[in-house]
Protein backbone atom coordinates (compact mmCIF):
# COMPACT_ATOMS: atom_id res chain seq x y z
CA UNK A 1 0.00 0.00 0.00
CA UNK A 2 1.68 3.10 -1.04
CA UNK A 3 1.74 6.13 1.63
CA UNK A 4 -0.88 8.52 -0.22
CA UNK A 5 -0.63 11.70 2.07
CA UNK A 6 2.92 11.58 2.19
CA UNK A 7 3.55 11.48 -1.52
CA UNK A 8 0.85 14.16 -1.81
CA UNK A 9 2.66 16.65 0.42
CA UNK A 10 5.97 16.04 -1.51
CA UNK A 11 3.59 16.74 -4.86
CA UNK A 12 2.69 20.38 -3.28
CA UNK A 13 3.74 22.89 -5.60
CA UNK A 14 3.57 20.67 -8.82
CA UNK A 15 0.97 20.23 -11.66
CA UNK A 16 0.42 16.90 -10.14
CA UNK A 17 -0.45 18.53 -6.60
CA UNK A 18 -4.35 16.86 -5.50
CA UNK A 19 -4.20 14.94 -8.61
CA UNK A 20 -3.35 11.57 -7.59
CA UNK A 21 -6.16 8.98 -7.65
CA UNK A 22 -5.52 5.08 -6.56
CA UNK A 23 -6.57 2.24 -7.22
CA UNK A 24 -5.72 -0.74 -5.51
CA UNK A 25 -6.63 -3.03 -8.67
CA UNK A 26 -7.26 -1.92 -12.01
CA UNK A 27 -7.22 -3.69 -15.34
CA UNK A 28 -4.60 -0.97 -17.25
CA UNK A 29 -3.68 2.71 -15.76
CA UNK A 30 -3.49 3.92 -19.20
CA UNK A 31 -6.97 2.49 -20.24
CA UNK A 32 -8.67 4.64 -17.71
CA UNK A 33 -6.74 7.31 -18.23
CA UNK A 34 -7.34 7.19 -21.78
CA UNK A 35 -10.92 7.40 -20.90
CA UNK A 36 -10.56 10.33 -18.56
CA UNK A 37 -9.21 12.23 -20.95
CA UNK A 38 -11.98 11.72 -23.36
CA UNK A 39 -14.04 13.03 -20.26
CA UNK A 40 -12.22 15.80 -20.03
CA UNK A 41 -9.45 14.89 -16.61
CA UNK A 42 -7.47 18.31 -16.91
CA UNK A 43 -3.30 18.01 -17.73
CA UNK A 44 -1.17 16.58 -15.05
CA UNK A 45 -4.23 13.90 -13.88
CA UNK A 46 -2.06 10.91 -12.30
CA UNK A 47 -3.79 7.24 -12.11
CA UNK A 48 -1.61 5.07 -9.68
CA UNK A 49 -2.76 1.48 -9.22
CA UNK A 50 -1.88 -0.73 -6.93
CA UNK A 51 -1.98 -3.98 -9.32
CA UNK A 52 -2.86 -4.07 -13.16
CA UNK A 53 -4.61 -6.99 -14.15
CA UNK A 54 -3.88 -6.31 -17.81
CA UNK A 55 -1.49 -4.32 -18.01
CA UNK A 56 -0.23 -3.12 -21.26
CA UNK A 57 2.96 -2.73 -23.40
CA UNK A 58 3.65 -2.01 -27.17
CA UNK A 59 2.08 -3.76 -30.06
CA UNK A 60 -0.69 -5.54 -27.25
CA UNK A 61 2.59 -7.25 -25.62
CA UNK A 62 1.27 -7.28 -21.86
CA UNK A 63 3.31 -6.10 -18.88
CA UNK A 64 4.11 -7.82 -15.88
CA UNK A 65 2.12 -5.85 -13.26
CA UNK A 66 2.51 -8.02 -9.62
CA UNK A 67 0.54 -6.26 -6.62
CA UNK A 68 2.30 -4.03 -5.02
CA UNK A 69 5.75 -4.80 -6.60
CA UNK A 70 6.69 -2.27 -8.70
CA UNK A 71 5.13 1.43 -9.63
CA UNK A 72 2.35 1.59 -12.19
CA UNK A 73 1.16 4.91 -13.30
CA UNK A 74 -0.28 6.88 -16.39
CA UNK A 75 0.20 10.58 -16.11
CA UNK A 76 -2.35 12.58 -18.55
CA UNK A 77 -0.52 15.98 -20.10
CA UNK A 78 -2.23 18.37 -22.58
CA UNK A 79 0.63 19.46 -23.92
CA UNK A 80 0.95 22.93 -26.18
CA UNK A 81 3.42 21.43 -28.52
CA UNK A 82 4.29 21.14 -32.36
CA UNK A 83 3.76 17.60 -33.71
CA UNK A 84 7.02 17.02 -33.96
CA UNK A 85 8.42 18.26 -30.61
CA UNK A 86 5.46 15.97 -29.57
CA UNK A 87 7.13 12.82 -30.09
CA UNK A 88 9.74 13.47 -27.65
CA UNK A 89 7.53 13.36 -24.97
CA UNK A 90 8.42 9.52 -25.66
CA UNK A 91 12.13 10.37 -24.66
CA UNK A 92 11.88 12.08 -21.75
CA UNK A 93 9.29 10.14 -20.52
CA UNK A 94 12.64 7.74 -20.18
CA UNK A 95 15.05 10.21 -19.14
CA UNK A 96 12.50 10.92 -16.38
CA UNK A 97 12.25 7.79 -15.15
CA UNK A 98 16.11 7.45 -15.22
CA UNK A 99 16.67 10.75 -12.93
CA UNK A 100 14.45 9.26 -10.42
CA UNK A 101 16.48 5.79 -10.08
CA UNK A 102 19.45 7.71 -9.87
CA UNK A 103 18.26 9.76 -6.94
CA UNK A 104 16.24 7.80 -5.36
CA UNK A 105 18.80 4.61 -5.22
CA UNK A 106 22.98 4.81 -6.13
CA UNK A 107 22.35 2.92 -9.94
CA UNK A 108 23.07 4.36 -12.99
CA UNK A 109 20.43 4.06 -15.55
CA UNK A 110 20.76 3.45 -19.39
CA UNK A 111 17.94 4.54 -21.82
CA UNK A 112 17.56 2.28 -24.66
CA UNK A 113 16.20 4.27 -27.71
CA UNK A 114 13.21 5.64 -27.52
CA UNK A 115 12.41 4.81 -23.64
CA UNK A 116 13.49 1.35 -22.02
CA UNK A 117 15.27 2.14 -19.13
CA UNK A 118 17.70 -0.45 -18.49
CA UNK A 119 19.86 -1.74 -15.38
CA UNK A 120 22.76 -3.61 -16.36
CA UNK A 121 21.21 -4.45 -19.86
CA UNK A 122 18.15 -5.25 -18.07
CA UNK A 123 14.88 -4.17 -18.56
CA UNK A 124 13.76 -2.41 -15.14
CA UNK A 125 11.35 0.08 -16.25
CA UNK A 126 8.72 0.15 -19.52
CA UNK A 127 6.74 3.16 -21.20
CA UNK A 128 3.73 3.55 -23.14
CA UNK A 129 3.09 7.16 -24.33
CA UNK A 130 -0.60 7.11 -26.03
CA UNK A 131 -1.21 10.21 -27.35
CA UNK A 132 -4.59 11.33 -29.30
CA UNK A 133 -4.39 14.04 -32.28
CA UNK A 134 -7.01 15.85 -34.44
CA UNK A 135 -5.86 17.54 -37.39
CA UNK A 136 -2.36 18.53 -36.91
CA UNK A 137 -2.17 19.37 -32.92
CA UNK A 138 -1.44 16.67 -30.72
CA UNK A 139 -5.03 16.93 -27.82
CA UNK A 140 -3.72 15.08 -25.16
CA UNK A 141 -1.06 11.98 -24.37
CA UNK A 142 -1.27 9.40 -21.42
CA UNK A 143 2.14 8.31 -20.44
CA UNK A 144 2.18 5.56 -19.19
CA UNK A 145 5.03 3.86 -16.72
CA UNK A 146 5.97 0.57 -15.01
CA UNK A 147 8.52 0.02 -12.99
CA UNK A 148 9.80 -2.86 -11.50
CA UNK A 149 11.05 -1.96 -7.92
CA UNK A 150 10.42 -4.70 -5.31
CA UNK A 151 10.11 -7.78 -7.24
CA UNK A 152 12.51 -10.33 -5.63
CA UNK A 153 12.13 -12.43 -9.06
CA UNK A 154 10.69 -12.80 -12.38
CA UNK A 155 9.00 -15.57 -13.84
CA UNK A 156 10.92 -17.43 -17.23
CA UNK A 157 11.54 -16.20 -19.44
CA UNK A 158 11.43 -12.70 -17.93
CA UNK A 159 13.79 -13.51 -15.99
CA UNK A 160 16.67 -13.23 -18.78
CA UNK A 161 15.51 -9.81 -20.12
CA UNK A 162 13.62 -8.44 -17.01
CA UNK A 163 15.13 -6.47 -13.06
CA UNK A 164 13.95 -4.87 -10.21
CA UNK A 165 15.56 -2.13 -7.96
CA UNK A 166 15.75 -4.46 -5.57
CA UNK A 167 17.69 -6.97 -7.45
CA UNK A 168 20.18 -4.72 -8.87
CA UNK A 169 20.48 -2.89 -4.78
CA UNK A 170 19.53 -5.91 -2.76
CA UNK A 171 17.12 -3.78 -0.68
CA UNK A 172 13.75 -3.12 -1.18
CA UNK A 173 13.16 0.43 -2.21
CA UNK A 174 10.49 2.99 -1.17
CA UNK A 175 8.09 3.48 -3.90
CA UNK A 176 7.00 6.40 -2.61
CA UNK A 177 9.88 7.76 -3.06
CA UNK A 178 10.61 6.90 -6.54
CA UNK A 179 7.68 8.00 -7.57
CA UNK A 180 7.57 11.59 -6.09
CA UNK A 181 11.00 11.47 -7.46
CA UNK A 182 9.68 10.59 -11.07
CA UNK A 183 7.05 13.13 -11.12
CA UNK A 184 9.11 16.04 -9.99
CA UNK A 185 11.60 14.99 -12.80
CA UNK A 186 8.65 14.51 -14.61
CA UNK A 187 7.39 18.02 -14.63
CA UNK A 188 11.07 19.33 -15.09
CA UNK A 189 11.42 17.16 -18.16
CA UNK A 190 7.76 18.43 -19.40
CA UNK A 191 8.88 22.13 -18.58
CA UNK A 192 12.19 21.84 -20.70
CA UNK A 193 10.12 20.28 -23.68
CA UNK A 194 7.41 23.12 -23.72
CA UNK A 195 10.80 26.09 -23.26
CA UNK A 196 12.13 24.79 -26.78
CA UNK A 197 14.96 23.19 -25.12
CA UNK A 198 17.29 20.72 -26.97
CA UNK A 199 16.12 17.33 -25.56
CA UNK A 200 18.42 15.58 -28.26
CA UNK A 201 21.03 15.95 -26.95
CA UNK A 202 20.49 15.41 -23.49
CA UNK A 203 19.18 12.23 -24.58
CA UNK A 204 22.21 11.29 -26.58
CA UNK A 205 24.48 12.18 -23.40
CA UNK A 206 21.92 9.74 -21.35
CA UNK A 207 21.66 6.53 -23.28
CA UNK A 208 24.80 4.56 -24.43
CA UNK A 209 22.77 3.19 -27.36
CA UNK A 210 22.18 6.11 -29.36
CA UNK A 211 25.81 5.65 -31.05
CA UNK A 212 28.49 2.41 -31.59
CA UNK A 213 25.84 0.13 -30.72
CA UNK A 214 25.50 -3.18 -33.19
CA UNK A 215 21.52 -3.70 -33.05
CA UNK A 216 19.18 -5.76 -34.86
CA UNK A 217 16.23 -3.74 -35.59
CA UNK A 218 12.47 -5.15 -35.49
CA UNK A 219 10.86 -3.20 -38.32
CA UNK A 220 9.69 -3.85 -41.78
CA UNK A 221 11.74 -6.37 -42.60
CA UNK A 222 14.30 -6.49 -39.75
CA UNK A 223 17.84 -5.92 -40.25
CA UNK A 224 21.16 -5.20 -38.29
CA UNK A 225 23.78 -2.48 -38.28
CA UNK A 226 25.09 -0.32 -35.82
CA UNK A 227 23.76 2.65 -34.40
CA UNK A 228 25.04 6.61 -35.44
CA UNK A 229 22.90 9.09 -33.97
CA UNK A 230 20.01 10.73 -33.90
CA UNK A 231 18.21 12.42 -37.15
CA UNK A 232 16.67 16.17 -36.29
CA UNK A 233 13.23 14.61 -35.45
CA UNK A 234 14.66 12.45 -32.68
CA UNK A 235 15.06 9.57 -34.57
CA UNK A 236 17.59 6.80 -34.59
CA UNK A 237 19.99 6.01 -37.18
CA UNK A 238 21.85 2.95 -37.70
CA UNK A 239 24.03 2.08 -40.14
CA UNK A 240 23.79 -0.63 -42.38
CA UNK A 241 25.44 -2.48 -45.31
CA UNK A 242 22.96 -0.72 -47.62
CA UNK A 243 23.33 2.87 -45.98
CA UNK A 244 22.01 4.70 -42.97
CA UNK A 245 18.16 3.81 -42.34
CA UNK A 246 16.06 5.58 -39.47
CA UNK A 247 14.09 3.66 -36.83
CA UNK A 248 10.58 5.17 -36.89
CA UNK A 249 9.17 2.94 -33.95
CA UNK A 250 10.68 -0.24 -34.12
CA UNK A 251 12.42 -2.53 -31.25
CA UNK A 252 15.91 -2.02 -31.15
CA UNK A 253 17.75 -5.09 -29.59
CA UNK A 254 21.66 -5.89 -28.95
CA UNK A 255 22.99 -8.00 -31.79
CA UNK A 256 26.55 -10.12 -31.69
CA UNK B 1 -18.62 3.19 -67.78
CA UNK B 2 -21.25 5.90 -66.42
CA UNK B 3 -20.05 9.46 -66.67
CA UNK B 4 -19.98 9.51 -62.37
CA UNK B 5 -17.61 6.68 -62.38
CA UNK B 6 -15.26 7.82 -64.78
CA UNK B 7 -15.74 11.39 -63.05
CA UNK B 8 -14.56 9.21 -59.84
CA UNK B 9 -11.98 7.13 -61.78
CA UNK B 10 -10.29 10.58 -62.96
CA UNK B 11 -10.11 11.77 -59.43
CA UNK B 12 -8.60 9.07 -58.20
CA UNK B 13 -6.04 9.36 -60.65
CA UNK B 14 -5.41 12.81 -59.98
CA UNK B 15 -5.61 11.95 -56.23
CA UNK B 16 -3.02 9.31 -56.45
CA UNK B 17 -0.98 11.45 -58.84
CA UNK B 18 -0.58 14.46 -56.44
CA UNK B 19 0.20 12.74 -53.37
CA UNK B 20 2.50 11.00 -55.55
CA UNK B 21 1.27 7.34 -55.13
CA UNK B 22 3.13 4.63 -57.06
CA UNK B 23 0.26 2.02 -56.80
CA UNK B 24 -3.16 1.20 -55.97
CA UNK B 25 -5.43 -1.56 -55.74
CA UNK B 26 -8.85 -1.56 -55.15
CA UNK B 27 -11.62 -4.43 -54.86
CA UNK B 28 -15.44 -4.14 -54.57
CA UNK B 29 -17.49 -6.92 -55.44
CA UNK B 30 -17.09 -7.51 -59.06
CA UNK B 31 -14.90 -3.94 -59.43
CA UNK B 32 -11.49 -4.26 -59.72
CA UNK B 33 -9.10 -1.18 -60.30
CA UNK B 34 -5.50 -1.58 -60.08
CA UNK B 35 -3.50 1.53 -61.19
CA UNK B 36 0.43 1.89 -61.46
CA UNK B 37 2.69 5.09 -62.21
CA UNK B 38 5.99 4.25 -63.66
CA UNK B 39 8.45 6.55 -63.36
CA UNK B 40 7.25 10.15 -62.45
CA UNK B 41 3.92 10.52 -63.24
CA UNK B 42 3.79 11.83 -66.65
CA UNK B 43 -0.39 12.96 -67.28
CA UNK B 44 -0.16 11.98 -70.67
CA UNK B 45 0.87 8.44 -70.29
CA UNK B 46 -2.41 7.86 -67.90
CA UNK B 47 -4.53 5.92 -70.09
CA UNK B 48 -8.14 5.77 -69.05
CA UNK B 49 -9.42 3.65 -71.81
CA UNK B 50 -7.53 1.04 -70.27
CA UNK B 51 -8.61 1.35 -66.45
CA UNK B 52 -12.05 1.46 -67.52
CA UNK B 53 -11.11 -2.17 -69.41
CA UNK B 54 -10.60 -3.58 -66.15
CA UNK B 55 -13.66 -3.23 -64.65
CA UNK B 56 -16.00 -6.53 -65.68
CA UNK B 57 -18.55 -5.50 -68.45
CA UNK B 58 -21.25 -6.27 -66.43
CA UNK B 59 -21.00 -4.09 -63.97
CA UNK B 60 -20.91 -1.48 -66.78
CA UNK B 61 -23.07 -0.58 -69.69
CA UNK B 62 -20.22 -1.01 -72.77
CA UNK B 63 -21.57 1.77 -74.74
CA UNK B 64 -20.83 4.71 -72.33
CA UNK B 65 -17.74 3.27 -71.98
CA UNK B 66 -17.08 3.74 -75.74
CA UNK B 67 -18.46 7.21 -75.60
CA UNK B 68 -16.79 8.56 -71.99
CA UNK B 69 -13.67 7.23 -73.29
CA UNK B 70 -13.17 9.85 -76.07
CA UNK B 71 -13.05 13.46 -73.51
CA UNK B 72 -10.62 11.74 -71.25
CA UNK B 73 -7.71 10.80 -74.11
CA UNK B 74 -6.98 14.61 -73.27
CA UNK B 75 -4.15 15.19 -70.97
CA UNK B 76 -5.11 14.66 -67.86
CA UNK B 77 -4.22 18.06 -66.58
CA UNK B 78 -6.90 19.62 -67.68
CA UNK B 79 -8.82 17.30 -65.81
CA UNK B 80 -10.12 19.32 -63.48
CA UNK B 81 -11.28 17.33 -59.80
CA UNK B 82 -13.59 18.79 -57.61
CA UNK B 83 -11.26 19.68 -54.63
CA UNK B 84 -14.42 19.61 -52.06
CA UNK B 85 -15.58 16.06 -53.07
CA UNK B 86 -13.33 14.32 -50.64
CA UNK B 87 -11.40 15.51 -47.51
CA UNK B 88 -7.57 13.72 -47.08
CA UNK B 89 -7.20 12.77 -43.56
CA UNK B 90 -3.37 13.68 -42.91
CA UNK B 91 -0.62 11.98 -41.10
CA UNK B 92 0.58 14.32 -38.70
CA UNK B 93 3.66 12.74 -37.69
CA UNK B 94 6.41 11.06 -39.42
CA UNK B 95 5.83 6.92 -38.49
CA UNK B 96 3.98 3.87 -39.07
CA UNK B 97 0.83 3.07 -39.97
CA UNK B 98 -1.68 0.88 -38.24
CA UNK B 99 -5.03 0.08 -39.18
CA UNK B 100 -6.20 -1.38 -35.67
CA UNK B 101 -5.05 -1.23 -31.97
CA UNK B 102 -2.93 -4.38 -31.62
CA UNK B 103 -1.68 -7.02 -34.34
CA UNK B 104 -5.08 -9.33 -35.14
CA UNK B 105 -7.72 -6.68 -33.99
CA UNK B 106 -10.23 -5.47 -36.13
CA UNK B 107 -9.43 -2.31 -38.27
CA UNK B 108 -10.70 0.96 -36.45
CA UNK B 109 -12.93 2.21 -39.75
CA UNK B 110 -13.41 0.24 -43.05
CA UNK B 111 -13.89 1.53 -46.37
CA UNK B 112 -17.87 2.60 -46.74
CA UNK B 113 -17.85 3.00 -42.65
CA UNK B 114 -20.01 6.36 -41.65
CA UNK B 115 -17.68 8.12 -39.27
CA UNK B 116 -18.14 11.16 -37.06
CA UNK B 117 -15.69 13.72 -36.17
CA UNK B 118 -13.42 12.71 -33.18
CA UNK B 119 -14.07 9.26 -34.18
CA UNK B 120 -10.21 7.04 -34.02
CA UNK B 121 -9.25 6.35 -37.66
CA UNK B 122 -5.82 4.55 -37.38
CA UNK B 123 -2.57 4.93 -35.12
CA UNK B 124 1.06 6.43 -36.22
CA UNK B 125 3.84 4.88 -34.32
CA UNK B 126 6.39 6.93 -33.67
CA UNK B 127 9.22 6.29 -31.50
CA UNK B 128 7.21 3.97 -29.31
CA UNK B 129 4.41 6.81 -29.20
CA UNK B 130 0.77 5.27 -30.29
CA UNK B 131 -0.75 8.25 -31.78
CA UNK B 132 -4.75 7.71 -32.66
CA UNK B 133 -5.89 9.86 -35.30
CA UNK B 134 -9.19 11.07 -35.36
CA UNK B 135 -11.32 12.09 -38.23
CA UNK B 136 -11.57 15.67 -38.33
CA UNK B 137 -15.07 15.49 -40.34
CA UNK B 138 -18.18 13.25 -40.33
CA UNK B 139 -18.59 11.20 -43.62
CA UNK B 140 -17.65 7.83 -45.26
CA UNK B 141 -14.83 6.66 -45.80
CA UNK B 142 -14.19 6.13 -49.28
CA UNK B 143 -10.50 5.21 -49.69
CA UNK B 144 -8.06 3.64 -47.24
CA UNK B 145 -4.61 5.27 -48.47
CA UNK B 146 -1.72 3.66 -46.25
CA UNK B 147 -1.36 -0.19 -45.51
CA UNK B 148 -1.21 -1.50 -42.80
CA UNK B 149 3.05 -1.47 -41.36
CA UNK B 150 3.61 0.87 -43.58
CA UNK B 151 5.57 4.13 -43.06
CA UNK B 152 4.23 7.08 -43.29
CA UNK B 153 5.42 10.73 -43.68
CA UNK B 154 4.40 14.21 -42.37
CA UNK B 155 1.13 15.10 -43.97
CA UNK B 156 0.94 12.06 -46.10
CA UNK B 157 -2.65 11.53 -46.63
CA UNK B 158 -4.25 8.21 -44.84
CA UNK B 159 -7.92 7.80 -45.34
CA UNK B 160 -10.17 9.44 -48.07
CA UNK B 161 -13.09 11.22 -46.17
CA UNK B 162 -16.49 12.00 -48.30
CA UNK B 163 -18.17 14.71 -46.32
CA UNK B 164 -21.86 14.20 -45.54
Amino acid sequence: MYDLAAMQAALRGTIFADQVAYFPTIDSTNTYALAQAQRGAPHGSVYLAGEQTAGRGRGGHQWHSRPQDGIYVSVLVRPSLSSDRALWLSLIAGMAVKTAIEGATALAADIRWPNDVLLHEKKCAGILVESVYAGDAMRYAVIGIGLNVNHESFPEPLSHTATSLRQETGHPQSREVLLTTLLHALEAELTALAAGEDVLERFAAASSWVRNKQVSVAEDEGYTGVTCGLNPQGFLLVKTREGIRTVRSGGVRPCE
Amino acid sequence: MEANELKDLRELVEFLKDNKIAEFDLERGDLKVRIKFTGPPAPAAIDYTQLATLIPQQTIAPAPLVAAAAPVSAPAAEVQAPAEAVHEVKSPIVGTFYESSAPGAAPFVKVGDQVEVGQVLCIVEAMKLMNEIESDVAGEIVRRIANNGQPVEYGQPLFAVKPR
